[in-house]
Formats: structure tokens, C-alpha cells, sequence
């Protein structure tokens, strides 16, 4: 019960984490930049309000309506079976990354048809964009799970978190460390950011998410908007843990819990400043020189599993 | 066993139906006695596989040497199940769908021939009975490409098809000779307790390896297949691609698993270099190809190529200590071509009917099928979500085994084996990228979006068997990706006849599967109850605010209508990945630009033209066809007409083997 009821506030702690986290990083871009910025909870707003609006859609099939509850749905599933707060809470279904990667890529994948489904230029030329590189982004991503899978024996992520709590001399390892910084890379592509993506664009020739979404509108772009931030919190959230797993709670009483939660909070809160401050500082790559970017991410996932190998 | 004998029987009535039964009702005889044949043979599959029995018959008489033997162990049970599958559907879709020359006399009695050849090659018992099954499915497969022989690319698809299976047929026939031979036995059991060594063990290996990967289309020997597969029927290219090439994985399981259990590991390297080539040019091709069925041929070269890397990957870890990752890869690989017979075999299917709708394959003319084929838009999205391991479809199941295996080999000491296994693992991860970008490609642009063209704008929704014949292996998918428990269960009793040990760590229950000692675990009940609860949730949370939806008409950039042609097609959709890879592809791309006459500045035409033809075909099979046709043109001139000149090859070689045989 206790784990289900876990499930349950992680899937909401996501969902608003970020969407928060997704405020947090246009302030501090703003900031850095000079500019007041709009406030930290703008996005939470323009969900909420955008949720009681109609949705117009371009098309008569279903399928446009239906990409956003798949997008929210899956990413919402696969918040709720990771290990955010505490070891013992994770989800029935067994915890495994790879459900969670293919969860996820669930998501992209609709979303991807769903810009194909509006019939216009723009969504299949994001829809285009976005597999193109989701297809690239993916060696690295499994490779680099592999390399933080081996020490653990095992792809299951309570236990992969056990090991790293019970070794933490393992966290500086030099496999630990590529394997971290790839799965870094995948996670800013993944997610939009730049230099792979511009978030706070609607120039046509840059776009890539912006352009699948941008026949959506009222209801279908709120659950879309919230999609994206429950994507970016969780998959922030789950590499700041990967990297440092202290802080999770390995008994299941509530102090215990709350304090995991407060942990992950603040891990992700500084990956986010991190990869926002990044970004003030890095100009978006041309399109065709992020693969040049996502084959260095696999080389170093690669390296890291071999690495692995010669230190073992 | 009386239901599997019961079984061929029917098939071979099935046979005789078509060859005998009047055209009118030839068609329903044939496939109906064929789908029961498959009923009864899957049945019995299924049985032999729940209560552990071996069912077993042998007969001296009907092949010549050793007789008939007859052999369903738990690693052909489970093949059989596919294999029943794929054909049962394909034949009841027959039924609904059979026009114009495959109605003809010896069309439908040899699909049925087909049929029964495929639902033999699990069964076979020993290496002639399986020999014969092989080259009678071989056979009747390629008379089926020349039943639309008035077509010029139909007849250059049998000549590539024939010359590549009788080849591979000969090398499979080779390397179980030498075998036999040293087994002094012809039956796999028998063969598999010799324990094989030495040369004769390498190049029965390297013969069978080849002559199995050319039917699973490995590259480079994969040419036939994306000429074979839009050329036949579709019911033919369903059972092609969904259970005949499956078989080529089972006889390197078979054979090079189970009976050279004696081969050095890197030999098995080699395969997982091959596997991998494979599964990554199929899968570039898939992405980028424009032609429904081209795009169908070139994923199955993508999947057999990831079932190979599993195959050759638990091969490698076997011999390299690691029996448990090699367990979990072969059970990863009989799931992973179970869903793939289920998910093409729909796909093909529908293939065909959006082609006899809408009159194209040609993805770029396609579009906007969603609205007005939804039944069959459904179904292709469930087989699509198979193909991409989409959690609680199928194909999710057994790419996640393999990956589990694949991750297992890695948690080892020695380099080298480290490295070959990660290889098996970038192949997959990136084949599964590009496999995604197909996918999305055929049902974006095919099914979503609006019509391209005055046939896609026609078409209809096809009704009766034909959609019976596309639900059955839509459940399967759903069946086994909710359920994968029994499924682990029994096809982990294949992994013991493969001589394999050590398969403990593998446990399926209804809730779901587990790998390990340290249990990474899949349990697909729990996440189906999350996905329901999400959804739930999600939409009682709707219900609270505003739920209207408005039809409005897309941005047009400030033009009054977006025109269908505006839609990304198949061609631009791919062009990223194109690009990307154009090194591998060496796609021909054109662009022809022609000026207004009075200025230079106008332009009035811009035409853009890619294609991308196969590399290897034009790079390696040209020359090689080139120089034979050479070497015969040279050859003719031994043979000038002159009769004593005749007589003198003929004393030269007397002597030759006189000289030999001294």
C-alpha cells in the first residue's frame, strides 16, 4: 500500500517538479542574460489555465487527440515505478530501465505520429527531426546504462541503486563518471534543450519539438506542455540519482521518505541550474552537426563499458 | 503426435484441393484445409510445449537411406507455434483475398505446398527429413514468385531468389553431410551427442551459417529478399517474411548451437559481425525506403539481423563462460521471432489490402488510411508498436530479453569477448532507433495526415475473413506481450535441448518475467493496471474543466489552405536519416532546376529526385555476375563444334581421374 501510495506522489511530485524546474530554468536563463524573466511558475500556470480551454484540431482522425493522453500517460507510468525517494518504494512493475527507456520512447513516438497526424509541413518536418535524432541518441543511452548496469548485475534500478549506496567509491569511478556524462548529453537531447534544440523558439527552420506541437492548442497543448515537463523532471531527476544515489531512503518510513523526496528535489534543482546556465552560454548546433554530438555521447557510453572492463 | 500427423495430412489434402477442386471453390478449399492444418499442427505444438512431452514418429518407407523422422522438441515446438501461426492467418487472409492469377490451378496448390513445407522444417527429426522439408518449402516458394510471371521484375526476382536459395539450400546440405558423416547418424539427436571437432566441425559450421543466414537474409545474402517480397503475393510474402525466414534462425539454432557445440567462439564472432551489418543496413533501408512491402523486406532483414546478434552473441558467451547471458539470449530470440512472425504477418497483410484499395505501395501517395480504413489503421498501430518495443506489445518482450543477455555478457573479465558483445549491443540499440523511424514513417505518413493522392482518398474499408485473418495475429501480439510468462516458461525448455545449461536464472510466471540472480524483472499486469490508472486519472480530470473540441483548419503560413501536397512525405520524412547515413546508402539524390525563358533569375520547374538502391547489390553481386557471364563467354570457346576435340577432353579426363584414383 505504502508502495503504491509512493507511486502515487512521485507520479504528482514529477508533474510538478517539472513543470517547475522547466520555470526555474527560463529564470535563471533570463537572469543571466539580464532580463527579469517571466516568474518560476509561469509554465504551472499556463497549464492549469490552458487545461479548461477547447481544443482545436486540425484533423478529423482521433489520432491528434489522442497523442497527448499518450504522451502524459506513459511518462506518468514510468515516474511512478522508478526508485526517486526511497529503494523500497519503487513500483510493482518491476523497475527495470529498460521500461522506463521504452516508456519514454513510447511517448516520443506519439508525439512524433501526432505531428505527422496534423497533415501540415511543420509537424512532419519536426516529426522528421525528432526520430532522426531520437534514432541517434539511442546507442548512446543504451550503452551508457549498460556501463552503470554491469557493476550491479543487474538492469533493474533498486538494485543498480543499492549497489552504488553500498559502493560509493564507485561513484568516482572513471566508467561511473563517462557513463554519467553520456547519459547527460541524451538527456538534453531528449529533452529539448539547447544546443540541441532551442525551447524558447518559434522560428520555423529551428524548431524540432515546438514544430511537432504546433497544431495543438487548449486542452491538447496543456497535457502535451505537461508531457514535456514531467519528461524533463523525471529524466533529471533519475540521472542526478544515477550519479549520486546518496540521499535515498532504504527504509520505507515516512521521515525517511520525505527526506528522499527533499534529496531528488534538490539533485534535479542543480542539474537544472546547471544545464540552464549551459545554455545562456552555447549557441543551438546546426541540425546536422548533433548526430557529430550524439556519436561523441556514444563513444564516451562505449568507453565507459570498456573502461569498466580493464578496472574490473 | 496424432494431431500433428492429423495435421499434415490436411495439408497435403489441402494441396490436392487446389490442384483438383473446380476454380470456383479451389480457393476456399485449399486455404481453409491449410488454416486448419495450421490449427492442428500449432495445437499440438502448444500441447507438446505445456505438458513437456517430446512427440515423436518414425517411418522407414517415404524418404529414401534413412526413412522419415518425425520430431517436436520444445526448441521446434516453439518455431512451430510461430510457424502455425503466420500460416493459419495468411491462409484464412487467402481466402478473402486470392484474385486474378493466384487463383490459377497451381498457384493455390502450391501456396498450400509452401504452407505445408513451413509447417514440416520445425518438425523434421533428423537431417533428411529436414533436407526435404527445407527444399520443398525452398522450391514451391520460388515457383510462387513466377505465378505473376507476365511481369519483368517478378522473373528477375525468382532468378536472384533461385540462384541464392539453391545456393544456400546446397551449403546446408554440405555441412550436414559432414555431419553425418562424422556422427555416424542422421538424426539432430544423435548428431548433437557425437560432440563434432576439428576441420570437418569448422566447415560444416561455416556451411551451414552461411547457407541458414542467406534464408534469414544476412547481408551480404540478402539481395533476394527485398526483390522476392513485394513480388510475391501477399499472402506468400507474409509467409515469407513471418516464417520462413524465422526457420533460417532456427537451423543455425538447430544445427550450430545444438550440434557443433564444439566450434571455437570466434567463429561465433564472425556471425556477430555479420548479424550485426545486417540488422543495422536493413534497418537504414527500412527508414528510408518509399515502397510499403520494400520497407516491410528490409525491417525483416533488421529483425533477423537482431535475432542473429542474439544467436551468435549466446554462441560467443557459451564457449566464453557465460552460459546464463547465452540462456537468456536464446530465449530472448525465440520470443523476439515469435513477435516478429505475428507483427510482420499483419503488416504484410495489411500491405496488401491497402494496395488493392488504393492501388499503390508508394508510401508518398499514400496518407489519411486512418479515416478511412480505421479497423485496419488500428491493427497496423498495434503491429507498429510491436515492431518499436513499445511495453506490453510482444516485441517489447524479446528485445528486452535480448538486451538483459546482452548487458549480462558484459559483466565479464576478458576484453575481447567484452568487446564483441558490446558490438551486439550498439547494433540492436541502433538498429531499434532506426527500426522506430520506419515505423513511424509507415504509419505517419501511410495511415495519419490526409490523402496524397485520388486512390488514397478512395479507399475502403476491407470487410469479412480478411479481418479476422489480421485480429488473429494482433492477439498474439497483445497475448504474449501481457502474458510473456508461460511463454519464458516453455521457451526455456528449448534452451536445454540446445545441450545449454545453466537457465536457472530465468523465471516466467503469469504476473511476469525475471532475469538474474539479481532479478531484473518485467512485469507487464502491473504496468497495464499503472496504464489504466494513469488513464483513468487523466480523464476524470478532464472531465472537471472545458472538454469541447473545435475542427479548424491549420496554420497555412498566412495562405488561405494547406494542400495535401504540402505534407512532409515518405521521401522527406527520411531525408534526415538519409543524410545522416548518406556514406552507407549512397543514396542518388537530383535536382533539376529550369529558368523561366526570359530570365535566369525565375525558376520555374524545381524537381527533386532520390533514390536510394542497394549498395551491396550494385557494389558486390554486379561485378560477380559480370565475371561469370565472362568466364562463360570464355568457356564457349573450348566447345567449337569439333567432334575430335570432344573426344580428346574426354580421354584428358579419363586420364585425370585415372591419375586420382592410382
Amino acid at each position: 500500500m505504502t508502495r503504491d501510495l509512493v507511486s502515487l506522489v512521485q507520479v504528482v511530485a514529477v508533474a510538478l517538479g517539472g513543470l517547475l524546474l522547466t520555470g526555474l530554468m527560463a529564470k535563471v536563463r533570463a537572469r543571466a542574460e539580464g532580463r527579469v524573466g517571466p516568474p518560476i511558475s509561469q509554465p504551472l500556470r499556463e497549464v492549469a489555465k490552458r487545461l479548461h480551454r477547447e481544443s482545436p484540431r486540425a484533423t478529423a482522425g482521433r489520432a491528434q487527440g489522442m497523442v497527448p493522453t499518450i504522451l502524459v500517460v506513459t511518462t506518468a507510468v514510468a515516474a511512478g515505478l522508478v526508485p526517486l525517494a526511497g529503494l523500497q518504494t519503487a513500483g510493482r512493475s518491476g523497475a527495470d530501465a529498460l521500461v522506463v527507456v521504452f516508456l519514454l520512447l513510447t511517448g516520443s513516438l506519439s508525439l512524433a505520429a501526432g505531428g505527422l497526424a496534423t497533415a501540415t509541413a511543420f509537424g512532419g518536418m519536426g516529426a522528421s527531426r525528432a526520430m532522426a535524432l531520437s534514432a541517434l541518441a539511442e546507442p548512446a543511452l543504451l550503452v551508457a546504462l549498460a556501463a552503470l548496469a554491469v557493476p550491479a548485475g543487474s538492469l533493474s534500478l533498486p538494485v543498480l541503486l543499492a549497489h552504488g549506496l553500498s559502493a560509493p567509491i564507485a561513484m568516482v569511478s572513471p566508467s561511473h563518471v563517462l557513463a554519467v556524462l553520456a547519459l547527460l548529453i541524451v538527456v538534453i537531447a531528449e529533452t529539448g534543450r539547447l544546443p540541441v534544440d532551442n525551447p524558447s523558439t518559434h522560428l520555423e527552420l529551428t524548431m524540432i519539438h515546438e514544430a511537432m506541437t504546433l497544431e495543438y492548442g487548449g486542452r491538447d497543448l496543456a497535457l502535451v506542455t505537461l508531457g514535456a515537463a514531467m519528461r524533463l523532471g523525471l529524466l533529471l531527476a533519475l540521472v542526478g540519482t544515477l550519479a549520486v544515489p546518496w540521499g535515498l531512503a532504504t527504509s520505507s518510513s515516512p521521515l525517511a521518505l520525505a527526506g528522499g523526496f527533499v534529496m531528488v528535489g534538490v539533485k534535479s534543482t542543480v542539474l537544472a541550474v546547471v544545464i540552464a546556465l549551459v545554455e545562456v552560454h552555447s549557441a543551438k548546433l546546426r541540425l546536422f552537426r548533433v548526430p557529430e554530438l550524439l556519436a561523441a555521447a556514444f563513444v564516451v557510453a562505449s568507453l565507459a563499458v570498456l573502461v569498466g572492463v580493464v578496472a574490473r | 503426435m496424432a494431431l500433428l500427423l492429423a495435421g499434415f495430412g490436411v495439408a497435403l489434402a489441402a494441396v490436392a484441393g487446389g490442384a483438383l477442386a473446380p476454380r470456383r471453390s479451389r480457393v476456399l478449399w485449399a486455404n481453409a484445409l491449410t488454416a486448419l492444418a495450421g490449427v492442428l499442427v500449432g495445437g499440438e505444438a502448444i500441447t507438446a510445449l505445456v505438458t513437456g512431452t517430446t512427440p515423436h514418429a518414425h517411418t522407414g518407407a517415404l524418404l529414401p537411406l534413412s526413412g522419415a523422422s518425425l520430431r517436436l522438441d520444445a526448441l521446434g515446438a516453439s518455431l512451430e507455434v510461430t510457424v502455425a501461426l503466420v500460416v493459419t492467418s495468411a491462409a484464412l487472409f487467402s481466402i478473402g483475398y486470392a484474385h486474378g492469377a493466384s487463383t490459377s490451378r497451381p498457384a493455390v496448390a502450391l501456396q498450400a505446398a509452401f504452407a505445408l513445407g513451413l509447417l514440416l522444417v520445425p518438425a523434421a527429426g533428423d537431417a533428411v527429413t529436414f533436407l526435404a522439408a527445407w527444399e520443398a518449402m525452398a522450391a514451391t516458394s520460388l515457383a510462387l514468385l513466377l505465378v505473376e510471371h507476365d511481369r519483368a521484375s517478378a522473373r528477375s526476382a525468382a532468378v536472384w531468389y533461385g540462384a541464392m536459395t539453391q545456393a544456400g539450400a546446397a551449403a546446408i546440405t554440405l555441412g550436414l553431410l559432414i555431419l553425418v558423416a562424422a556422427a555416424h547418424t542422421t538424426s539432430f539427436v544423435g548428431m548433437a551427442a557425437a560432440d563434432v571437432r576439428g576441420p570437418a566441425a569448422v566447415v560444416a559450421f561455416v556451411a551451414t551459417v552461411a547457407g541458414f543466414a542467406s534464408k534469414a537474409g544476412a547481408v551480404p545474402l540478402h539481395v533476394w529478399l527485398p526483390r522476392a517480397h513485394p513480388e510475391a503475393s501477399t499472402p506468400v510474402s507474409a509467409m515469407m517474411s513471418g516464417a520462413m525466414t524465422a526457420l533460417g534462425l532456427y537451423g543455425i539454432a538447430r544445427v550450430d548451437l545444438g550440434i557443433v557445440t564444439a566450434i571455437g567462439r570466434w567463429w561465433w564472432v564472425g556471425v556477430l559481425v555479420v548479424a550485426a551489418a545486417s540488422a543495422l543496413y536493413g534497418a537504414l533501408h527500412a527508414a528510408t525506403a518509399t515502397d510499403l512491402k520494400r520497407l516491410l523486406a528490409y525491417s525483416t532483414i533488421d529483425a533477423m539481423g537482431l535475432g542473429l546478434i542474439g544467436l551468435a552473441a549466446a554462441g560467443e558467451l557459451r564457449a566464453g563462460g557465460a552460459p546464463r547471458a547465452a540462456a537468456t539470449l536464446v530465449v530472448g530470440v525465440l520470443i523476439l521471432l515469435g513477435a516478429h512472425g505475428a507483427y510482420k504477418t499483419l503488416l504484410f497483410l495489411a500491405a496488401g489490402l491497402v494496395e488493392r484499395t488504393t492501388g499503390t505501395r508508394n508510401l508518398d501517395l499514400l496518407g489519411g488510411l486512418a479515416g478511412t480504413m480505421p479497423r485496419t489503421a488500428s491493427l497496423v498501430t498495434l503491429a507498429v508498436a510491436s515492431a518499436v518495443g513499445v511495453p506490453l506489445a510482444a516485441g517489447f518482450v524479446g528485445e528486452w530479453l535480448e538486451i538483459e543477455g546482452l548487458v549480462a555478457g558484459l559483466a565479464r573479465r576478458d576484453p575481447g569477448g567484452v568487446a564483441a558483445t558490446l558490438l551486439g549491443l550498439v547494433a540492436l540499440a541502433l538498429a531499434s532507433g532506426l527500426t522506430a523511424v520506419a515505423m513511424v514513417k509507415l504509419l505517419g505518413i501511410g495511415f495519419l495526415g490526409r490523402p496524397r493522392s485520388e486512390g488514397a482518398r478512395g479507399a475502403r474499408e476491407p470487410r469479412g475473413i480478411v479481418t479476422v485473418a489480421l485480429a488473429l495475429p494482433a492477439l498474439a501480439t497483445l497475448a504474449l506481450g501481457i502474458l510473456p510468462g508461460p511463454a519464458l516458461a516453455v521457451a526455456e525448455r528449448a534452451v536445454s535441448d540446445l545441450g545449454g545449461t545453466g537457465v536457472r536464472g530465468l523465471r516466467g510466471s503469469i504476473g511476469g518475467i525475471a532475469v538474474g540472480a539479481s532479478a531484473s524483472a518485467l512485469r507487464p499486469l502491473a504496468l497495464l493496471a499503472g496504464v489504466v490508472g494513469a488513464g483513468l486519472v487523466l480523464r476524470a480530470v478532464a472531465r472537471v474543466g472545458v472538454r469541447s473540441v473545435r475542427r479548424t483548419v491549420a496554420w497555412a503560413c498566412g495562405r488561405r489552405e494547406l494542400s495535401a501536397r504540402m505534407q512532409y512525405t515518405a521521401t522527406s520524412f527520411a531525408e534526415p536519416v538519409q543524410r545522416v547515413f548518406a556514406d552507407v546508402l549512397r543514396p542518388d539524390v537530383d535536382v533539376t532546376l529550369t529558368h523561366e525563358d526570359e530570365s535566369r533569375d525565375i525558376e520555374r520547374v524545381l524537381a527533386y529526385q532520390s533514390s536510394v538502391a542497394d549498395a551491396v547489390e550494385s557494389g558486390l553481386y554486379r561485378p560477380l555476375v559480370r565475371g561469370a557471364d565472362a568466364l562463360g563467354r570464355r568457356a564457349r570457346a573450348l566447345a567449337n563444334g569439333s567432334v575430335h576435340r570432344y573426344l580428346a577432353y574426354g580421354l584428358l579426363a579419363l586420364l585425370a581421374v585415372l591419375v586420382v584414383l592410382r
